[in-house]
């Protein structure tokens, strides 16, 4: 019984070391966000040398338009719907990208909170 | 008319840049970056700047591999995933306020918010295994020319942009 017992536990504890990260909860939409994200530093992806002499930080629409098929995937995952997504953003690349981060940052602190609560 | 040029000179920088702004931050490499994280005037006239402090528990500002955070202003930032609890303001125009603040002191939400933007992050990748490092000099080469806004390493490269929507900028460190 006793061996049982310390048998649950070790396994119940390996469950939470695999399971309460961040990275494994986030939802499929939110890794290809990430993926949209990271694809941006793939050589193909990084500023032109046009690109580089722009006096401006903001990013190019070129690169801008990597982000977003995945942040109109991961609005459209939060509820809202086509219509709303064009209603509201009017098709704008800036606005579909920081609206997508906004909900991305939200469900990364949701996530954070479950893991906490559950600790 | 020396006056009536100082004070458009500050009516145009109330203006310009009178709203806090967020930043997002993500590593997506293996490593740690870590250095220093800094907040300066717009297009890099004089005034106050400020360093972030330490976020535990690492000795020196630090976004650990695969992480990431958002910083909506600069006196919110002790609540966010890598908190930021205080801030080392250098002022040569005022140095009545040199002095390092907690990030919810007055003087960082009522004068630095208004005052300064994101400006640079001076940081560097190590891998732990093999040694191999890169030093990076990243952020708005607007405020600070010695600093780029896109650079690529020998073991990672780092992003600094900014995505504008009609309600202001929204600005990216990125780490690969």
């Amino acid at each position: 019984m006793a061996a049982f017992a310390i048998l649950t536990l070790i396994s119940c504890n390996n469950e939470g070391n695999a399971v309460n990260t961040v990275e494994s909860m986030k939802t499929p939409q939110m890794e290809n966000f990430d993926k949209a994200f990271k694809s941006l530093g793939d050589p193909q992806n990084r500023p032109t040398e046009e690109e580089k002499k722009r006096n401006t930080s903001e990013l190019s629409d070129r690169r801008k338009a990597l982000l977003v098929p995945a942040s109109k995937e991961l609005i459209l995952s939060s509820g809202v719907t086509e219509a709303e997504l064009m209603r509201k953003t009017g098709g704008d690349m800036s606005q579909i990208i920081v609206w997508a981060t906004q909900i991305y940052m939200k469900k990364s602190d949701e996530i954070r909170k479950n893991i906490k609560s559950e600790k | 008319m020396k006056k009536v040029s100082f004070i458009l000179l500050i009516t145009a920088g109330v203006f310009t840049f009178a709203q806090s702004s967020p930043i997002i931050i993500q590593n997506y490499s293996a490593y740690d970056a870590a250095g220093r994280f800094r907040t300066a005037p717009a297009g890099g006239v004089a005034g106050p700047y400020m360093f972030a402090s330490p976020n535990a528990p690492y000795g020196m500002y630090t976004v650990p591999a695969g992480g990431f955070t958002q910083y909506n202003s600069f006196s919110t930032t002790g609540t966010a995933t890598f908190p930021i609890v205080k801030w080392y303001v250098t002022d040569y125009t005022n140095p009545a306020n040199n002095g390092s603040y907690a990030y919810n002191h007055p003087f960082i939400s009522t004068v630095m918010n208004s005052a300064n933007e994101w400006a640079s992050f001076h940081f560097v990748i190590q891998d732990p295994a093999t040694g191999a490092s890169d030093e990076y000099k990243l952020g708005d080469p607007t405020i600070d020319p010695a600093f780029s806004n896109s650079i690529t390493g020998s073991i990672s490269s780092a992003d600094w942009f900014t995505i504008t929507t009609p309600s202001g900028p929204t600005t990216y460190l990125q780490i690969f």
